[in-house]
């Protein structure tokens, strides 16, 4: 009798032991939202960098003894349709965390729901900083630095190049309507006032997405006869207004700020079409993987995963969210949705170019810029006399964050 | 430096130079726009189809001058050989379309032939982004032209130039060839009347495949011609079938002097527009669109048609109320959805909420267009209003949800009644195309209008309170509100006023002739209709917690005639079942492939071909025959 208790012991252990062993076995599922029919020209690098990232980590056994898995839903570029995939990962494929690789209305728009829900939701693509910093919102994070940063950054560089050319200036402005246009037209406004640059804000253009007419924009532009140029396009409207704006000697004398143009894809598309001497971010990779190790093994890695792909912007921050999402469920000891969002705070994660933490005050990391002039060499675009700007120390200070929080 | 130190006249003087510069620009637009359109009305002069593929056709040809300049190299002749070549292309395409798809559907009623060729643009989509990715690809300059030339002191773009001449040289090609030689004499012949050019005797067939061959050539000439002035994208169809639209509504559908002139005036007022409203730009066109069509009901230079209202959607004939037995089916539907809560998971009630917001949108359009006969393309105009009547109530007034779900209908019927006197007066296609200038017109302010809708970020933080927050108690006033709608419309239906909606459906002038007013019942009955496709947008406001310009849009539109023409027009339970069966559909495919519009589209194509009468009518048919067979 006692025997068979015994047995009937062992027996519960055992079995407990491996029911247990199954549910560590279990995958941690992330919920990814994309958008391979809105935008696949952000889609696809992005979602390399988070296979690659998945893989690497699988490979070193998971997080917390589970292996990583990703469902990957198009939400078309439709906020809507964004909406209504976070609740469709959340409740019916049961997923731990959300991503996503989106437009910023989008990313804005899933936040919003990620809030009233209580789930995790990093973002990956989208710069705008009214995500994370017009509400309390701690179950969202970000991982790559936000506009702010960036813009304060490119104007920094700006006065570094053109010295006191750029003061008392006539400045014009074009921007795509949607929000991460509108919200870096404000900072920049709000920054080259504070940097004592004095400015005159002559005309403004909002060109609808992927709709610029540029002829008609830059006739438009040139009748308010600017001195500085500031610029923010994406896509096929980088193209067409820079080929326009060389015919039409717009860019003749004019002090050009365009954050946006050196990006990879664009040095890849424009070719030797590159300006020169506009003032612009971008990623200096080759130049890059010298100094940093981290980024080095990135970057060989990718490149014997997609050969024939170049790396994106989007590889990177797509690559930095899954590290992002397994350092926080590795901190949190758990993948409860509270946990993960507390564990947001001040997360340690390794990112592609090197350890990153992410800010307490609005979970965003700190990547760094790098800012230069646009320039041409053998046939192509590239970023030279480039520095590179600290994050953090670029960030306006917590006060005007929690400003801006207040007035909402 | 500025103005400061100029004197009144030199600042005329450049204020001058500056608006014909700007004028010159809007014409090299207009050139563009011209081929495109100018093919696109072509076809629809001979076949009466109005090609939704034409914008796809534009986007092949520019992708295959890229390959084509890539390969031949982009220097000298060889430059202008692909962008030969490559329309030449898009020419082959055009015909491959005719032959394979639209000559089976040129019998079906003209609301299913915009469907079709919607549905062959999503398979165009998908195939160009699986061909060619989705880059951005960036062609050479025109060989010589990469330069400006000046114009009263100002530089203006060579290429610009020479679009607009080449344009010129297009036009009186086209002159010739429709005056001069016998093909031409047939095209006119057949846009005047092609019944009578049928009889006699002239082979049909090879008219529509060549006219289809022409206007797509022009077309991928246009997009060939794109290649030194923007980079070549997989969005780049949808611009230009928006703007190629309203060239043609404007100008009047197969008039080719009107795709001149609406070509010129779309051009220049987009340039305009950009230089003195450029907050604006978007709505200024389509509100140019509606004022036109407003007076001229049938665009600048289009001809009333009465051989096209008759068909713009398939005759009904008598509805016969539904046998008795289904009045079980009906009660154990009912009963299934009340008791779901207990044992369906939460994911299942919001899918569920949400086909019955879908059915209750689709059950509305199904009303106006199945039982009034009027050919609405442009019904996600009220759902979207409903949608924003809540967001804005929500944000700037803090008004609670009963109130708010009050209002949603109530400002879709102020603005169905407001659109639907200026809809109501055409008739047949033009009639989808006003409601869908409307439509896009609400569309374009809710984008642009960013202070008070917030443009594309939409309108966030529309949450049901507290105590309707929980789904299942969600899931109950959602089936309450659309399951008592629903029966309304249903009782509506059979009551006297649908019998008399039916009647001037059917027989316009009958109906006239024993005192109804046509117009007045078809108004009203958009007004009631726009009332319910309002609520459902309330509720579907509530159920996202956000609102989006894109509830306006064409796919929110297409989305709900899909659902109504799959569950079938001519039935009473055909929106129920389309809309469960298309919501279901959409969400599966795209969970398990990303061709998810090819997908689509050849769905839509098989209603279109194979399945007209819809799921439901399908079933009927089979149901009848069967039913025949036992007797007998």
């Amino acid at each position: 009798m006692k025997k068979i208790l015994i047995g009937m012991a062992l027996c519960f252990v055992f079995l407990s032991m491996s029911a247990l062993a199954q549910e560590a076995k279990k995958p941690i599922k992330i919920g990814y939202i994309n958008v391979p029919t809105g935008a696949a020209y952000m889609s696809v690098p992005a979602y390399n960098g988070v296979k690659l990232a998945i893989e690497e980590i699988n490979a070193k056994g998971g997080v917390l003894g589970r292996p990583l898995e990703i469902i990957s839903r198009d939400s078309k570029m439709d906020p809507g349709e964004a909406v209504r995939l976070a609740e469709e990962l959340v409740s019916r494929d049961k997923v731990d965390v959300l991503m996503n690789t989106d437009s910023s209305a989008a990313s804005i728009a899933v936040a919003g729901w990620a809030k009233q829900n209580h789930m995790p939701f990093v973002v990956t693509a989208s710069e705008a900083d009214s995500i994370i910093w017009n509400q309390e919102n701690s179950y969202v994070a970000r991982s790559n630095s936000g506009g702010y940063a960036w813009n304060a950054a490119v104007i920094k560089k700006a006065m570094a190049v053109h010295g006191d050319k750029l003061k008392n200036k006539r400045w014009v402005t074009i921007a795509p309507s949607f929000e991460f246009g509108r919200s870096l037209v404000g900072s920049a406004k709000y920054i080259a006032t504070a940097q004592g640059l004095n400015p005159t804000w002559v005309g403004e253009q909002w060109p609808v997405y992927n709709k610029l007419s540029a002829g008609s924009t830059i006739v438009a532009l040139e009748r308010t006869n600017p001195e500085v140029v500031y610029a923010i396009l994406f896509g096929t409207d980088v193209v067409k207004f820079v080929r326009e704006a060389k015919k039409r000697n717009f860019i003749k004398d004019r002090i050009f700020v365009f954050p946006t143009l050196a990006i990879p894809e664009n040095i890849e598309m424009l070719g030797a079409e590159m300006p020169k001497g506009w003032v612009t971010v971008g990623h200096p990779f080759d130049e890059l993987r010298a100094k940093k190790p981290a980024l080095d093994d990135f970057m060989k890695s990718y490149e014997a995963a997609y050969p024939d792909q170049p790396i994106k912007s989007y590889s990177i921050s797509g690559y930095n969210g899954i590290k992002l999402i397994a350092a926080a469920i590795e901190k949190a000891g758990s993948t409860d949705s509270e946990k993960i969002a507390a564990a947001f705070d001040d997360v340690q994660f390794d990112a592609s170019f090197g350890e990153e933490t992410l800010r307490k005050i609005d979970h965003q990391a700190t990547t760094a810029y790098w800012v230069g002039v646009s320039d041409v060499a053998d046939g192509k675009g590239k970023l030279s006399d480039w520095s590179e700007y600290n994050m953090r120390d670029n960030s306006p200070p917590d006060s005007y964050i929690l400003k801006i929080r207040n007035k909402k | 430096m500025a103005y400061n130190g100029c004197c009144f006249l030199r600042l005329m003087g450049l204020f001058v130079e500056f608006y014909f510069i700007q004028f010159l620009t809007g014409l090299s637009t207009a050139a563009v726009l011209f081929l495109v359109t100018s093919g696109l009305s072509l076809i629809y002069g001979v076949t009466r189809i109005l090609n939704f593929a034409h914008g796809g056709l534009y986007m092949l040809g520019a992708y295959m001058a890229y390959s084509l300049t890539q390969y031949l190299g982009g220097e000298g002749m060889n430059f202008w050989f692909a962008l030969l070549l490559a329309s030449l292309g898009a020419s082959i395409v055009g015909v491959a379309i005719e032959m394979l798809v639209l000559r089976r559907v040129y019998h079906v009623p003209e609301l299913y032939q915009l469907l079709a060729t919607f549905a062959l643009l999503l398979i165009i989509q998908d195939s160009t982004l699986h061909i060619w990715g989705p880059d951005d690809l960036l062609g050479p300059q025109a060989p010589g032209m990469a330069g400006a030339v000046s114009i009263l002191g100002m530089p203006f773009p060579t290429y610009d130039l020479f679009l607009i001449g080449f344009a010129v040289v297009v036009m009186l090609g086209l002159y010739l060839l429709l005056f001069k030689t016998r093909f031409g004499v047939l095209l006119r012949a057949a846009t005047e009347d092609r019944e009578m050019v049928a009889n006699l005797g002239t082979n049909q067939k090879w008219l529509f495949t060549a006219v289809f061959a022409l206007g797509s050539l022009l077309a991928g000439l246009g997009g060939a011609l794109q290649l030194p002035r923007e980079s070549v994208s997989p969005i780049m169809d949808s611009n230009m079938t928006m703007d190629a639209f309203i060239v043609v509504v404007i100008g009047g559908m197969g008039s080719l002097f009107g795709a001149v002139v609406a070509s010129i005036i779309v051009g220049v007022v987009q340039a305009f527009g950009i230089l003195i409203f450029p907050e604006i730009t978007l709505v200024l066109l389509f509100l140019i669109m509606a004022v036109v069509l407003s007076f001229k009901p049938y665009g600048l230079f289009g001809r009333a048609e009465d051989m096209v209202v008759e068909k713009a959607l398939v005759k009904g004939g008598a509805l016969k109320r539904p046998a008795a037995k289904m009045r079980y089916v009906w009660i154990g539907l009912g009963l299934f959805l009340l008791a779901l809560p207990w044992f369906a998971g939460s994911y299942a009630l919001v899918l569920t909420s949400e086909i019955l917001i879908f059915a209750l949108f689709a059950a509305s359009l199904h009303f106006i267009m199945g039982h009034g006969g009027v050919a609405v393309f442009g019904h996600a105009l009220y759902f979207g209003l409903g949608a924003y009547a809540v967001a804005l109530l929500t944000k700037y007034f803090a008004v609670a949800m009963p109130l708010a779900l009050f209002a949603a209908p109530v400002l879709a019927i102020v603005g169905a009644l407001l659109f639907g006197w200026f809809c109501v007066r055409s008739q047949g296609i033009y009639l989808a195309m006003l409601t869908f200038a409307f439509a896009q017109m609400v569309w374009a302010v809710a984008f642009q209008w960013y202070d008070v809708t917030g443009g594309d970020n939409g309108i966030l933080g529309v949450w049901p309170p507290a105590w309707a927050s929980d789904k299942a108690v969600f899931y109950y006033m959602v089936l309450a509100l659309c399951g008592a709608s629903i029966l309304i419309l249903r009782y509506v239906v059979f009551s006297p006023y649908g019998y008399a909606l039916r009647a001037v459906r059917d027989q316009s002038r009958r109906a006239e002739a024993i005192g109804l007013n046509g117009k007045r019942l078809q108004w009203i009955g958009l007004a009631f209709s726009g009332a319910f496709a309002g609520l459902a947008g309330g509720l579907f406001a509530y159920s996202k917690g956000s609102v989006f310009p894109t509830m306006l849009d064409i796919h929110s539109t297409m989305d709900a005639i899909v659902m109504t023409l799959l569950g079938g027009l001519s039935t009473i339970s055909g929106p129920l079942v389309g809309s469960v069966t298309y919501i279901w559909l959409k969400s599966e495919i795209s969970r398990y492939t990303e061709l998810w519009r090819f997908a689509l589209g050849l769905i839509i194509l098989a209603i279109v071909i194979f399945f007209p009468r819809g799921i439901v009518g399908t079933f009927n048919a089979w149901f009848e025959k069967h039913k025949r067979r036992k007797k007998s």
